[in-house]
């Protein structure tokens, strides 16, 4: 019985106009995107690769010079694009690309996309994501509003119900006719970038894991969809009712839902502007220890200390270069004060974060966004954790620049010069994106919201339909 | 007052109407008996410029209902099948709407003539017609017919559906807007009512008036037998 | 004719789902200029905390110079002494600021990507300035909920929701065979029934905005005519919209998808499209790219910096300094800005190729604008809150011809190896900000929409013409 169910269902569907343009049009659109992303997916990726090696040869190559101006010099770390990115590009385009390092100044990530695009890009771009998260669901509901009430305008209905009918079956076989034609155009879609990416130049690990993991979820996120499709088919008496109602549901769950969830973040936990920001850290700076300021009180504490310890009278006489030390013991006061500064930043994100994830319970799109784009290593923790790995670099950078100095310079030997061999010795800045597992652990809230919604949406759409009124 | 000459439909190669001559005057009650798809809705659309003749005219009153169709609708009414008005609105709303289409003008007094007229008892009239059955939503057409001072009216099967009571109550409102004057065409399956009720009578076949006759040549009997052997 | 059109509004006003959704137009008007006021509020806010402390640490300043100047105070150390022009260039700095615009809370636009408030100091360059603000990008990637938001997109549903069956619905519960025999014309009824739920929708609209403004303390600030303006010609053009595929005499569930995928085209599909092939036709040149050109080009300039300062002396010999016996305190930077204009020359080609491509991005895009009425009032709401992408790029321009004169005002002082003096403080360079020569495209924008509508509802007329009464029945 239920094959003959579904067979119904497709012959209806195929043979109505509006689902073979549908289909046809999602399918183009697809295979369009996927070929533009990939071709900015490598066009980025070979711009990054160039700076990175521009970047590495203009810091090995900067000739002979002190340690501490060649850490006043620095270099630039880039973040590198995790392949999935194809498929969701997540804030990317919102978070810069590049860190400047250098000695005594922790930067921020600059230049993102968007600055560059125009207004335009505001509305959003035709990639992957946007069809995966977007235009899916869409589809979904224009294939599927008149699941049931089609049925029960012209009659049908009472029909079917007259001919005993089990409701489980009637309701599987729609729901499979409606999911089918979506499971394909999605597969299609992730087939396409897993060849596309498998072919082109490797840039990072593509993991099987990962692809069918950010597979999967998706796959779950159009169940709810054809749920709550489906349910609002069966409860509505009328065709035009049932649209205008899914189309109210999808604006609220993908339009409106993620804007005023960010609205409400912002207002809860807003961030200070950035030269809010930089001024505090002046601030602190300017009242802590600074690396050019030896009067300052906590400085003259520490040459009494070092001196002590090391039984002479002035910083001449010791042992090694107190330039350096001193420097690098501000550098580290100085990472402390930076440290604390982007820990509260850090914490007004969790605290947004937190926000997001309540309000996730209130539209199926919401962990569907935020488990795409973790898995795809494009949302703001994965940013967050290069930018954090950034600043690490930069402090182990300093770090054995002022170490040189010390060791292999005395105290006012301004005119020490290190060559080469010490910048190549300095390991490259090689970031590794974050593993599977972390971030299963990061989503598992959306995670469980997601499948949370399937299942209430799946229980709602049989108790609909098994209580549906013929009329 | 209703005039058809030579007035044909086809579509394509299917004909839809074969060239029809009828008249219908002042005061009759001209009855179309056929089987589904015999034309006779096909003629009343005509008759309402809903759909364009291939040849001939209609007319009404003497106006040609292509060349000037505001003018002969001016002197219709129409009845359909199944009555369906604005739900939201009350069965008084609606005659005043519809009144209002046709650049007539009442007061609430009117109104509610007409529909008593009509046959509409007083305490529905403020109701919602969502809550109205079939034969209350005819009778609000009657209303609308009779507000419109309409000189010809045309039904479309308009009894069908209805039990004998209200079948009944109809077939006398009809009666008396044709002692008024009013010239009525009729599309109906009910034999029974037509003989009643009609002055004249049609039958059609395979969109061709086959017969025609007024209703005291014939009793009962003899026109049913009429109409089967038209249609075997 | 009065008398049909107050049976339309009650047809409609009887809709009980209608009122729920006005309600929730409401609702969404109510939030969306909430939260528009807040972050106008915040960056107001923010301008004005700046500046005042600007004021006060500037008033220290003067108290402190004037404190130096009759001997009271001193300073061992000359980088820390006010009193040094470089001292003073680099760390005081001045408030570039880009107040908001009356209408700012409208559309949040491009205000959400840059700073509006910035200080040119002495040493780094305008034109590498990053403009970026602090914020979570999953704010900037999922958008505003702001007024525009509301017209732009939820706008045009309500307009379908409204106005979608107008003439299916009649058919199909068999009114309209009533109607059409009723001596009218049909074109006219038709167009009467939507005149009506134009103007009871302009009226829910522009009343839902006004109460919004006022509950939120808002007044009616100067360009509201102008907001409510455009705003109505683009509800007018879904309405047209409407009106055609409502005359194409289809299914009300035909007509719905019909709208549904109108939307789609216009308000998803459109600009994405429009804005994804200006990236692709108008690539801008990598900023890493840029950065790395400025690094060689200083590199270069720091190797080179005695030479390349004779030079710089040959060609101004008015800097040179008369009185030579005593070093300049300000070696580090005559240098400096000697090496400026070599590095900028440098960078100039990146720089010049970026904005140009930049240029060539905005050009298409304003070219394809007319495509979609989505566009063309995204780009008239931006336009009158001051928040479009031709608004930021004009203040950058501001921040960097300031900076320029920030560093006119220092370098020939500079040069002539001077002190700062409380004198010197007044003739400091000032910045007000400026929009009145931003080219506004509002008014093509209007007009345009208004003709789209126009051309939109002539379509619908010629569709209509060639409708037979036949085929308006059957449907």
């Amino acid at each position: 019985m239920i094959r003959a169910i579904l067979r119904k269902e497709l012959t209806e569907n195929v043979r109505e106009g509006r689902f073979r343009v549908v289909i046809l049009t999602l399918l183009l659109v697809t295979v369009v995107s996927v070929l533009v992303s990939k071709r900015y997916y490598e066009s980025v990726n070979e711009q990054h690769e160039r700076a990175r090696a521009n970047a590495r040869q203009e810091w090995v190559g900067q000739g002979q010079k002190n340690p501490h101006s060649a850490a006043h010099y620095g270099t630039y770390a880039f973040k590198p694009k995790y392949p999935l990115s194809l498929i969701d590009n997540g804030v990317d385009k919102y978070a810069g690309v590049s860190i400047f390092l250098e000695a005594h100044k922790r930067s921020d990530a600059q230049y993102m996309a968007a600055q560059d695009q125009t207004a335009l890009s505001r509305f959003g771009d035709l990639t992957p994501d946007f069809i995966l998260m977007f235009l899916i669901p869409l589809v979904i509901i224009l294939l599927g509003f008149n699941a049931f009430t089609r049925e029960r305008e012209s009659g049908t209905l009472r029909l079917l119900k007259s001919q005993g009918v089990p409701v489980g079956r009637l309701l599987l076989g729609k729901w499979v006719a409606l999911y089918l034609p979506i499971a394909i155009v999605t597969l299609v879609l992730f087939a396409l970038a897993a060849i596309l990416l498998s072919g082109i130049r490797d840039y990072g690990v593509f993991g099987v894991g990962a692809w069918l993991l950010l597979l999967m979820v998706f796959l779950v996120y159009y169940a709810v969809f054809t749920n709550l499709t489906l349910l609002v088919s069966a409860v509505s008496p009328r065709s035009s009712l049932s649209f205008v109602a899914l189309l109210g549901l999808w604006v609220l769950s993908c339009l409106a839902m993620p804007k005023a969830s960010s609205a409400m973040a912002d207002s809860l936990f807003p961030y200070p502007t950035q030269l809010e920001f930089e001024e505090q850290i002046a601030r602190d700076k300017r009242s802590g220890l600074n690396g050019h300021d030896p009067w300052n009180a906590a400085a003259k504490k520490l040459e009494e200390e070092t001196l002590a310890r090391h039984n002479v009278q002035t910083v001449a006489e010791l042992p090694f270069n107190w330039d350096g030390y001193f420097m690098q013991q501000g550098e580290e006061h100085e990472a402390e004060i930076y440290f604390k500064h982007y820990q509260s930043l850090k914490e007004t994100y969790q605290n947004q974060t937190r926000v997001y994830k309540t309000l996730a319970v209130l539209s199926p799109f919401l962990p569907t966004r935020f488990l795409s784009m973790a898995i795809c290593r494009t949302d703001y923790h994965a940013h967050w954790d290069f930018a954090d790995a950034a600043e690490k670099y930069r402090l182990m950078l300093v770090g054995k620049m002022n170490g040189d100095m010390v060791e292999n310079s005395k105290t006012g030997e301004w005119d020490y010069l290190a060559d080469e061999k010490l910048w190549a010795a300095v390991p490259d800045f090689d970031y590794q994106p974050l593993s599977q597992r972390t971030v299963l652990a990061l989503q598992q809230g959306n995670l469980l919201t997601l499948l949370g919604w399937w299942l209430v949406s799946a229980m709602a759409v049989y108790v609909a339909v098994k209580k549906m009124s013929i009329f | 007052m209703l005039q058809a000459s030579n007035l044909s439909k086809f579509y394509g190669h299917t004909v839809a109407l074969h060239p029809l001559n009828l008249t219908v005057q002042r005061g009759e009650i001209y009855c179309l008996l056929g089987a589904n798809g015999a034309g006779k809705t096909t003629t009343i659309n005509l008759f309402l410029n809903f759909i364009q003749p291939t040849d001939g005219s209609a007319l009404v009153a003497g106006i040609d209902v292509v060349a000037r169709p505001e003018e002969s609708k001016a002197k219709l009414a129409y009845i359909p099948e199944n009555l369906m008005l604005y739900p939201n609105l009350s069965g008084l709303e609606n005659v005043d709407y519809f009144s209002a289409l046709a650049r007539q003008r009442y007061s609430r007094d009117e109104l509610t003539a007409f529909l008593t007229q009509a046959g509409l008892q007083e305490e529905a009239h403020d109701k919602r017609i969502s809550t109205y059955s079939k034969g209350m939503r005819q009778k609000v057409g009657i209303a609308i017919a009779l507000a419109k001072k309409a000189e010809a009216l045309l039904l479309d099967e308009p009894t069908s559906g209805l039990d004998p009571k209200a079948s009944n109550e109809f077939s006398e409102l009809l009666k008396k807007m044709s002692q008024r004057g009013v010239a009525t065409l009729m599309a109906t399956h009910d034999l029974f009512r037509a003989k009643e009720t009609g002055t004249h009578l049609g039958i059609m076949k395979e969109g061709r008036l086959v017969e025609q006759l007024t209703t005291d040549q014939i009793n009962h009997t003899d026109l049913e037998k009429l109409y089967l052997k038209h249609m075997n | 004719m009065i008398k049909s059109l107050i049976y339309e509004w009650k047809t409609i006003a009887r809709e009980r789902w209608l009122s729920v959704l006005f309600l929730l137009f409401f609702g969404c008007t109510l939030f969306a200029v909430r939260n528009g006021r807040e972050h106008v509020g915040d960056r107001a806010a923010a301008i004005d905390k700046a500046r005042h402390e600007q004021e006060v640490a500037e008033e220290a300043t003067r108290f402190e110079i004037d404190s130096i100047a009759r001997g009271l105070k001193r300073y061992e150390q000359s980088w820390l002494d006010p009193r040094m022009l470089s001292v003073y260039g680099q760390r005081m700095g001045r408030v570039v600021a880009m107040d908001p615009q009356p209408l700012a809370f409208v559309s949040t636009g491009q205000s959400d990507l840059f700073t509006h408030y910035t200080k040119p100091k002495l040493y780094g360059e305008a034109y590498a300035l990053g403009f970026s603000e602090l914020s979570n990008p999953v704010k900037l990637l999922f958008g505003s909920f702001d007024l525009a938001f509301v017209c732009i997109y939820l706008l045009p549903l309500l307009v379908v929701a409204f106005s979608y069956n107008v003439l299916s619905a009649e058919r199909e519960s068999g009114s309209l065979r009533l109607t059409l025999a009723q001596p009218i014309s049909v074109f006219g009824w038709l167009l009467r029934k939507f005149m009506v739920r134009f103007v009871a929708l302009a009226a829910v609209v522009v009343g839902s905005m006004m109460l919004a403004f006022l509950m939120m303390g808002l007044g009616l600030p100067h360009g509201t005519v102008r907001m409510v303006a455009v705003i109505l010609s683009y509800a007018f053009f879904w309405f047209a919209l409407s009106f055609w595929v409502n005359v194409t005499g289809k299914s009300s569930g035909s007509n719905a998808v019909k709208l549904m995928s109108a939307w789609i085209v216009v308000v998803l599909l459109l600009p994405a499209i429009i804005g994804q092939l200006a990236t692709q036709l108008y690539p801008v040149p990598s900023r890493i790219n840029m950065i790395h050109q400025y690094r060689v080009a200083e590199a270069e300039a720091d190797k080179r910096a005695s030479e390349i300062l004779k030079t710089y002396y040959r060609d101004h010999p008015e800097l040179a300094r008369q009185d030579s016996s005593q070093p300049n305190r300000y070696q580090f930077w005559i240098e400096y800005f000697a090496s400026i204009d070599l590095i900028k020359e440098a960078v100039m080609p990146v720089v010049d190729r970026y904005n140009r491509q930049l240029a060539s991005q905005q050009a298409w895009v304003d070219q394809w604008r007319f495509a979609s009425p989505a566009i063309l009032l995204q780009d008239a709401l931006t336009d009158l809150s001051g928040t479009s992408a031709r608004h930021y790029s004009d203040f950058r321009q501001q921040v960097i011809a300031y900076a320029d004169a920030w560093r006119s005002y220092f370098m020939p002082r500079m040069f002539r190896n001077e002190w700062m003096t409380t004198e010197a403080l007044d003739q400091l360079p000032r910045h007000t900000y400026q929009s009145q020569h931003v080219r506004s495209s509002f008014l093509i924008d209007l007009l345009v929409m208004v003709l789209a509508a126009i051309g939109v509802l002539a379509a619908g007329w010629v569709t209509f013409r060639r409708l037979s009464t036949e085929q308006l029945l059957a449907g």
